[in-house]
């Protein structure tokens, strides 16, 4: 119920904005700046990109305040033109949005990770060796299972990457699989 | 119910926000803010700067249709402009049709006719005389026209009684001048002595009735010359030695005489062919600017 509300409010917050009530759109800052950064670097992990697309990110959802109708949740809204501007953001600095990542030696990073994980457990958080993972996945696989981590359903995912739901459901199994695959051992432990 | 994928996403996800992601820098945070701050007041109701906030967003879809009426209208108001500007003197003199430029007024002794200008030294009466735009447009019948308002008015002016002009010995003249100025000013039809005194090079040219008033040689072919164009060569009776106002005066007479349009443009023709070969130094393209400038001197 409370999250219902939280939700609802985001939409009032945002209407209240576009009757130029600045303090509404605080409260809707503050409640979605944190875990907006948080989806931009996980998809992307250098600081100074990640800042430039959150900002130009907000930018857009200010310019666009006097058109927003709330047909659909802010926070699909949100992270839709966040997406938009990442992919622009890979497309304009020729990021490899298809193929697996590979290290500066052209060896795949899921590789790598799984080389060296009995000699890391200890020393590198789980987490992090996830995040590692994510590299290894393509940029679209890489986002259809960040969204959905972020609480978004296959039919909101495939609309805001403009795409399929079978798709979608496709790219989250084989990008759930491998990541799995990566941190079979500290699974097992 | 959820599925074993569905749960597997789950666990991966919580797992993945373990890793305390960095925060949203307070740089970024203050540009945000201050950027919503300020459009919100741009979108208040009422608020003054509504109309660029709507102004920015229809010129975002409707910028091409802008930039066309834009453009539409520069042309059409400076097309619509040209009518009203009067090319200074000596952008006409170098774009007459003859192609002959203020230089060609240059006098052999290093003396110039100044059209728009002219003054008698003596008693610092000052006439300002015909545009040379209209004058060079070969229209003798406006410029008559013209002068015949000009000069209605001037004597209408004359006739009031001494006490309602400025006193003083000149004051009649200064009356004269003074209507001409209003006049001339009024119709467009001449410059005022204070814009041509402000054109280029109008102190540094000296003036047609210094030269004649200084060479009586000159002021004897210039006599000539127009005698025969205003009044026929059987009539030239020369008086030598009279004072150069009393040679012009019976001239004027009969210019101002000339009513006619076939005669009007045979006279004009006339002093065409005269100034071709008149050599004693260059004169005004036109008859016009001559007489105006003589009578001014008478």
């Amino acid at each position: 119920m409370l999250g219902l509300l939280a939700k609802s409010s985001d939409e009032s917050l945002m209407s209240k904005y576009q009757q130029g009530d600045s303090s509404s759109f605080e409260k809707l800052y503050a409640r979605h700046k944190d875990p907006l950064f948080a989806y931009l670097y996980r998809s992307h992990v250098d600081l100074s990109a990640i800042e430039e697309i959150a900002q130009e990110t907000w930018v857009a959802i200010i310019d666009s305040a006097k058109n927003y109708r709330a047909s659909a949740k802010f926070k699909t809204y949100l992270y839709a033109i966040a997406h938009r501007k990442l992919v622009d953001f890979w497309r304009k600095n020729k990021f490899d949005y298809l193929l697996d990542r590979t290290d500066g030696s052209g060896e795949s990073i899921v590789e790598n990770i799984a080389d060296n994980r009995s000699s890391s457990t200890d020393s590198i958080d789980l987490s992090m060796d996830l995040l590692l993972a994510l590299e290894s996945l393509s940029k679209e696989q890489q986002q259809a299972f960040l969204l959905r981590g972020e609480g978004f359903t296959r039919r909101e995912i495939a609309v805001m990457t403009d795409t399929n739901e079978e798709t979608i459901k496709s790219r989250i199994r084989y990008a759930s699989t491998h990541l799995k695959r990566i941190l079979e051992v500290q699974y097992a432990d | 119910m959820p599925t074993k994928q569905d749960q597997d996403d789950a666990e991966l996800s919580v797992l993945l926000t373990k890793a305390e992601p960095p925060k949203s820098p307070q740089h970024v945070d203050d540009y945000i803010l201050a950027y919503a701050r300020a459009q919100a007041v741009a979108s208040k109701p009422g608020s003054r700067w509504q109309f660029l906030a709507v102004s920015k967003s229809w010129l975002n879809q409707n910028w091409v249709f802008a930039v066309a009426t834009i453009s539409v209208a520069v042309i059409a108001v400076s097309l619509s402009f040209q009518n009203f500007i009067t090319p200074s003197m000596d952008e006409i003199a170098l774009t007459t049709a003859t192609g002959r430029g203020v230089a060609d007024f240059d006098a052999p002794a290093g003396l110039r006719f100044q059209p728009t200008q002219t003054s008698l030294s003596g008693d610092e009466l000052s006439v300002a005389t015909v545009s040379p735009s209209r004058l060079l447009a070969a229209d003798d019948n406006e410029y008559r026209a013209a002068r015949a308002v000009a000069d209605e008015l001037s004597q209408s002016r004359l006739a009031q009684p001494a006490a309602t002009v400025a006193s003083g010995a000149s004051s009649q003249k200064e009356v004269r001048d003074n209507v001409l100025e209003e006049i001339v000013v009024a119709t467009g039809l001449v410059r005022s002595n204070a814009q041509a005194a402000a054109s280029p090079g109008a102190t540094a040219r000296p003036r047609l009735d210094t030269l004649v008033a200084a060479d009586p040689a000159a002021q004897q072919s210039l006599v000539e010359m127009l005698t025969r164009v205003l009044i026929g060569p059987d009539q030239l009776e020369l008086a030598g030695s009279a004072p150069l106002a009393d040679l012009i005066a019976p001239l004027i007479s009969a210019y101002n005489e000339i009513a006619d349009e076939p005669i009007i443009a045979a006279t004009a023709d006339r002093y065409r062919d005269a100034r071709l070969n008149f050599t004693a130094f260059n004169l005004p393209e036109s008859l016009a600017q001559l007489m105006d400038f003589l009578q001014a001197i008478e």
